[in-house]
């Protein structure tokens, strides 16, 4: 054990292992799965808290993992739903998510409410829960009702765990959770302040690992890392400084085409990013209000009522604060509240003097050439003064 | 066999509709404010308050069946709004950024109301509104209510209502008039009841009035509940085909199939449908889409009654809840057939369709057709596509009942 002393060591562990695990999260869970005696319950993105899951002693793994065609999901679900509703769908007739003893979906938008209805009947299992979060965030109304369903949320879970979940529990998991936020934010500040210690594909499997390990592990992980990062430089010079933004990155290939492009991604606002680990949960007075009060404050999100165009400012800051030469904004393709909020961001973009490219992603790789060559010629635009 | 296309009903809601929109117009010179809603959202409070109120779901329809939806969805598509969005609300903000209206367009409004009932779009659609108009936007969330709403669900919409109440005496600059609201709510809930009504009478064999004639009479129940014009509009309407129905008369004579409709109509081509599974002695007698404006209110719990109606329109429920409904309109309809509507621009209508024809099949014994189109963008609709798909249908209908 003395070698992972050795910072060089210890980086390539630790990065190798997250790696690893987010390149295959199914499998991995397969493996882990028998090894433990713990229930898993999967988690649709974004926002279920997932604390509450694990004081139930179950654990939760977020379903962020995308595939390419989805021919069983078409057959139960007409084709103009995003890729990651339709994967999910695939994957679970697939028998991938086979190692999920239950299923969590978060009330986010029509197409993963429309999924947690054909879930009950395409897979049926012991248990299916929609949380049903509420899209407005700003009032004390929403409040009170978000708390009332996190209640909800802890007893449905109580009585599939048959075990009560104490306050004590809950805020157990938030400490876990809350330290994981705050590695993976330091993570994210490092890059920040020296961009490409770890590229775009790396540090996503740095957070997506997190969506299968228990956090305890992920935690561990996490700290080795970035006492082995300290030592490391990385030069920089000569690239751009990229901004990706959007709800959720599909497949990691766009971060490898933005960095063979001469561009460095200095940060975004994705779920498989910074937006999952994003605020910390506070002291309250009790835990089912601390978790309430980070979701209610989160990082602006197209899925909620955004009054003041919240999110297009917050994305413009955000390009503004990373000192972005451009934004690589990711639409996936029938995800309806990006696309409505997009002439907004476009809007905010120009005025700010931030110059910005639309990519359309789906699932399907196949137009990765073609991709290469717009991200190209926009790095190339933003160079030629 | 050519069957003549089905007679036309004497009460119609144009004049009606054209007059309320003529208003509307000359609101502002009239020193009346001017408010535009999603096509779910409690108006009553509005009502009450004597706001004038327009719906560009219903101006998108509009703009659909004239034929003029197109142009339009092209527009907001150029401004960056993708045209995988749902195409009313393409629709809408092609014609705000044109100026260009069929049929002579909205006027300006002076704020926003929506709720996401029918779908999480209407929230971000009315939030580009407000930043184009700069314009205050109240939006009422409606959690999805599953099989039903939960107690939690409908206080936090109460104190929505109660909110927008607030909005509405800090607007207008007066305060609330909790009786004009009661009396509104009375008002609506007697049109819902004799909406309930009118489309009830489909059930007649044969049937007097069809989901198609739902669908045209539908346009005051959406845009002018709770005024009194509107419930005698529908006494009117009932009455007319009462009388009808002591004649025997047909909305489709030699009526041989009862079909069923499920979805919004394909308003950019409307007849098509219609026209073909007549040419089979094919009548669609009714739809949960029209239904879905015959709910009840109560005017001893305005608030309360409002909340519950409004989270439990057919696309804010269950999977379960659907069938169910489904299966009651077609048990008490005699449906020998039903036609789904799967609609590009209308996810949570549209997604989970598949699964529910399989369910209602499964417990009618009532077999079903889904159809792909769009509600008003006519490049998502193939007339050679659908009108096969639909023949094929009715022929085995035929086969069926010959059998």
């Amino acid at each position: 054990m003395t070698g992972l002393l050795n910072p060089k060591v210890l980086f390539d562990a630790s990065l190798g292992r997250l790696v690893q695990v987010a390149g295959d999260p199914y499998s991995w869970l397969r493996k882990w799965k028998a090894t433990s005696e713990r229930r898993v319950a999967g988690c649709l993105p974004m926002y279920v808290p997932e604390e509450i899951v694990h004081a139930a002693g179950v654990l939760p793994v977020v379903l962020a993992s995308s595939v390419g065609t989805t021919p069983l999901a078409d057959s139960r679900m007409p084709t103009f739903a995003c890729s990651l509703v339709r994967s999910n769908l695939e994957l679970a007739l697939r028998g991938a998510l086979d190692s999920l003893d239950g299923i969590i979906f978060p009330y986010l938008c029509d197409a993963t409410q429309s999924l947690h209805e054909i879930w009950k009947t395409a897979c049926p299992g012991p248990f299916v829960h929609h949380v049903v979060l509420p899209s407005r965030l700003e009032t004390p109304a929403a409040r009170t009702y978000l708390l009332e369903e996190l209640r909800r949320f802890r007893a449905a879970l109580e009585g599939w765990s048959s075990r009560e979940i104490s306050d004590r529990a809950v805020w157990d998991s938030i400490d876990l959770y809350n330290a994981n936020r705050w590695l993976l934010q330091r993570l994210y500040a490092s890059r920040r302040t020296s961009p490409g210690l770890l590229n775009g594909r790396e540090m996503m499997a740095a957070v997506m690992a997190g969506f299968v390990m228990p956090k305890e592990d992920h935690n561990q992980l996490l700290g080795q890392l970035l006492d082995a990062m300290e030592q490391r430089r990385h030069d920089t010079a000569g690239k751009l400084r990229i901004v990706v933004s959007g709800l959720l990155a599909p497949n990691p290939g766009v971060l490898d085409l933005i960095e063979q492009a001469g561009g460095v991604i200095v940060d975004d606002d994705l779920f498989n990013g910074a937006r999952y680990f994003a605020g910390h949960a506070p002291h309250a007075p009790g835990p089912l209000e601390s978790l309430a009060s980070r979701f209610l404050n989160m990082m602006p999100c197209t899925t909620k009522h955004n009054p003041e165009s919240g999110w297009a400012n917050h994305v413009v800051g955000m390009a503004r604060g990373a000192q972005a030469d451009g934004v690589i904004f990711l639409l996936m393709k029938y995800c309806d509240t990006l696309a409505f909020d997009y002439p907004a961001l476009q809007d905010g973009l120009d005025r700010a003097g931030i110059r910005h490219l639309l990519v359309e992603t789906d699932q399907d790789v196949s137009g990765m050439a073609q991709l290469h060559t717009r991200i190209e010629a926009f790095l190339e635009m933003i160079r030629s003064p | 066999m050519t069957v003549p296309p089905p007679a036309r009903l004497l009460v119609n809601p144009r004049g009606l509709m054209a007059a309320y929109y003529a208003e509307a117009r000359q609101a502002r010179e009239n020193g009346i404010p001017v408010a535009w809603l999603t096509g779910m959202a409690p108006v009553e409070p509005l009502r009450a308050m004597g706001v004038a109120v327009v719906y560009p779901e219903n101006h998108a329809a509009m703009c659909g069946a004239r034929r003029a939806s197109l142009e339009l969805c092209e527009a907001a598509e150029m401004r960056g709004y993708s045209a995988d969005l749902c195409s009313y609300a393409r629709c809408s903000l092609g014609s705000i950024f044109m100026e260009e209206s069929p049929v002579e367009g909205l006027p300006r409004p002076d704020f926003l109301l929506s709720a996401s009932n029918f779908c999480i779009t209407v929230t971000k659609w009315y939030e580009a509104l407000s930043r184009h108009f700069g314009v205050p936007h109240i939006h009422i969330d409606t959690p999805f209510a599953g099989d039903a709403p939960t107690p939690a669900a409908i206080t936090y919409v109460v104190e929505q209502l109660e909110d927008l109440i607030g909005f509405l005496e800090r607007f207008l600059g007066r305060p609330f008039d909790h009786d004009r609201l009661r009396e509104t709510v009375a008002q609506a809930d007697k049109a819902g009841a004799l909406w309930h009504d009118v489309l009830q009478t489909g059930r007649a064999i044969p049937a007097p009035f069809t989901a198609f004639d739902g669908f045209s009479h539908m346009a005051p129940m959406v845009a002018m509940r709770g005024l009194e014009s509107t419930e005698s509009y529908y006494a009117r309407l009932y009455a007319e085909v009462q009388q009808r129905i002591a004649l025997k008369d047909a909305a489709l004579p030699g009526e041989r199939f009862r079909l069923f409709w499920g979805g919004i109509p394909i308003w950019c081509s409307l007849k098509s449908i219609p026209d073909l599974v007549n040419r089979y002695g094919g009548c669609f007698v009714a739809s949960e889409y029209a239904n879905s404006w015959a709910f009840r209110l109560s005017q001893e719990r305005p608030l309360e009654s409002m909340a519950s109606a409004y989270m439990t329109v057919i696309t804010n429920l269950s999977l379960e809840r659907r069938a169910s409904i489904w299966q009651t309109l077609i048990e008490e309809f005699a449906v020998d057939g039903f036609v789904m509507h799967s609609n590009r621009s209308c996810r949570p209508g549209s997604l989970m369709q598949y699964e529910l024809k399989a369910l209602v099949e499964g417990r009618t014994g009532v077999p079903g057709v889904i159809i792909d189109a769009d509600m008003v963008d006519p490049r998502a609709y193939s007339d050679t596509q659908v009108s096969t798909r639909v023949e094929t249908f009715m022929r085995n209908l035929r086969a069926s009942k010959r059998a």
